[in-house]
């Protein structure tokens, strides 16, 4: 398990250089002080750029053996040679506590120490994700009679993350047990690229001491963790677009809206509710912006243009059927029909979202932050509400024409599906709280 | 997480109640040291989560004593294990079924945990892996656990492929005539 250790952390790095060449080429960071400041939205890049790239190779019919992994990363991180050249801006610091990132990385320590011997145990792991990626890998490539089989569940589901654990297998054999370890690189990532944004947006100190304290805290965040399912990088990809998003709002550089683009993308290649959450992001930009709509229009469309559409066309041409359909979630006829799972539903999907067991406090105190900030902290706010709101009630509508039995597909999953939601708007938490700047 | 106790227990209740009693030493701090409602929130939740760090690590502490206590082969295992099922229920199945041929999974009543049922046909991709499954109507082999394959297509010789055991029914092969 070491050896495939250190495959893991190869095929890791390919992924975080691909990043840096994209977030380079977008204009995200600048000179090797800021690769280095940025290497947490770098990596979720890498993930979404890489994670997308694959899905259409595979779609195109390629194997994706590892000499070509190592070869569409090596293409992407050539983006890094012109940011490294540039002059890195200098950033205010902001100091944390120490005991607050003794905290961190002493949680993030022992999570790392509980993943390494965590077995893959979970359900949709084992029979669903995984079984995916190893189809992937030991077939070397997008077998339509194996991923239409008839015992396959959710046949229509993208395939960013059985292409990101197919690359990792190429690297490390057919390991399961360190596909949670996995699941960690991505949560610090996403810690990392909350620090970075709120530097960089001058957000308020003890607020992301708290947000980062309950993201490495919360007993949810662990159990998912350890089951190595697909909602923790989908969230973290959700969260991080919304990060970009709001650095778009303040600076108005292009590049850090294709950004979004590229992690929304990433997570509508993830799973279905990906692109209920592209949605919900790129509709609350729209909300923000009032004007001059087209960019982020064509943005939000791109994304999901290069994130789902290779695979419906694939699904489509080898007659593979769809369980979540548009007509399904607009159809007047089964949303009338089904009319009485909305309370039951919204007050479920509130339960889990707030649940103190779960989340400890991670939720109300955002939502108490974003209602205190709603006249002060300009667009980002309503970026945060009406982000988190739409991809909340996206979620539910998923719930009230779910062809599964309700409340079976209620309490196996929703625990799980309000991450995404939650880490958007712990995200943006610590930029609500601004101060004004002295006069 | 695998191994984390389903109720807190006597050390649980333990730390839960010294989260009480540190977040009564914290909470005068906090009050006078925030400077706006912001503020104020976010040194509640801090003071909140260091209050409940030691339970939430002794969490972790509790699953890694279960998984560290695992053999390799019962950590490969875990997964159809969770589920009620046992990981060698299929095995013989592959000597039965040649590589290239397909089949279809019948779950019968004779199968007493709904998980089990619901995992079943999972457990019969990843084993039988690269078989194809098929509809009954177009499979070439049936995989019938708790149930008769001929009760559902007209099959040739049935074979028992693993016997009963405990509350667990047979697992038995036919191949279809069609």
């Amino acid at each position: 398990m070491m050896f495939n250790l250190g495959g893991l952390l190869l095929v890791n790095a390919c992924f975080l250089a691909a990043g840096c060449g994209v977030a380079g080429l977008a204009g995200w960071w600048s000179g090797p002080r800021g690769v280095v400041r940025s290497l947490g939205v770098c990596y979720l890049v890498g993930i979404a750029a890489f994670g997308m790239g694959a899905q259409l190779l595979y779609v195109l019919g390629a194997s994706l053996a590892r000499w070509q992994v190592v070869g569409i990363c090596a293409v992407l991180a050539l983006g890094s040679i012109g940011a490294l050249r540039r002059v890195s801006p200098p950033v205010a610091a902001i100091r944390l506590p120490t005991w607050v990132i003794a905290v961190v990385v002493a949680m993030l320590a022992l999570l790392a120490v509980d993943l390494w011997f965590q077995p893959l145990w979970a359900y949709d792991a084992w029979s669903y994700w995984t079984p995916r990626a190893h189809a992937l890998f030991a077939l070397n490539g997008l077998d339509p009679g194996w991923f239409g089989a008839h015992d396959m569940r959710d046949p229509d589901y993208p395939l960013l993350l059985p292409a990101i654990e197919a690359a990792t297998f190429r690297f490390t054999g057919y390991e399961t047990q360190l596909l949670d370890v996995q699941s960690l690189f991505v949560l610090v990532a996403f810690l990392g690229a909350v620090v970075e944004v709120t530097v960089r947006l001058n957000g308020r100190r003890i607020v992301l001491a708290a947000v980062l304290l309950s993201l490495v805290l919360a007993p949810s965040v662990a159990d998912q963790l350890a089951s190595a399912e697909a909602d923790i990088p989908i969230a973290a990809l959700f969260a991080c677009a919304g990060l970009c998003a709001a650095v778009w709002l303040e600076e108005r550089r292009r590049g850090a809206l294709i950004l979004a683009g590229v992690l929304a993308g990433g997570a509508a290649a993830t799973k279905i509710e990906g692109i209920v959450f592209v949605l919900a992001l790129f509709v609350a930009i729209m909300v923000v912006q009032r004007r001059a709509l087209l960019f982020p229009a064509a943005v939000g469309l791109a994304s999901l243009a290069v994130g789902i559409v290779p695979w419906k066309i694939w699904l489509s041409i080898h007659h593979i059927p769809e369980e979540v359909t548009l007509h399904r979630l607009l159809s007047p006829s089964l949303l009338g029909g089904h009319i009485g799972r909305v309370p039951y539903a919204t007050g479920y999907l509130a339960w889990r979202t707030l649940d103190p067991r779960a989340w400890i406090l991670l939720v109300p105190v955002c939502l108490a932050i974003a209602f205190w900030a709603r006249r002060r902290a300009g667009g980002i706010v309503w970026l945060a509400l009406v982000g988190a709101t739409l991809a909340l009630a996206g979620l539910l509508i998923a719930y009230w024409t779910t062809p599964l039995p309700f409340h079976y597909h209620l309490a196996t999953s929703a625990r799980r599906v309000v991450t995404g939601p939650i880490f958007y708007l712990a995200a943006l938490a610590p930029l609500l709280a601004r101060r004004e700047p002295e006069s | 997480m695998l191994g984390v106790p389903a109720h807190p227990g006597a050390i649980g209740y333990g730390l839960l109640l010294l989260a009480v009693v540190i977040l009564g030493l914290e909470l005068p701090a906090v009050r006078r040291r925030a400077r706006d409602p912001a503020e104020r929130l976010a040194a509640i939740a801090i003071a909140v989560l260091v209050a409940v760090t030691p339970y939430l690590a002794w969490r972790v502490v509790e699953d890694l004593r279960t998984t560290t206590a695992m053999s390799a082969y019962d950590r490969s295992v875990a997964g159809p294990v969770q589920a009620y099922l046992q990981p060698y229920l299929l095995d013989p199945v592959r000597n039965i079924i040649p590589p290239n041929a397909t089949y279809a999974t019948v779950v019968g009543p004779g199968v007493p945990y709904d998980t089990a049922k619901r995992a079943f046909p999972s457990l019969a991709m990843e084993t039988l892996f690269p078989r194809l499954s098929k509809s009954v109507d177009d499979a070439q082999w049936i995989v019938a656990w708790g149930a008769t394959p001929g009760s559902v297509a007209h099959v040739g010789h049935v074979i028992v492929a693993q016997r009963r055991s405990g509350v667990y029914p047979a697992v038995l092969v036919a191949r279809v005539q069609r």
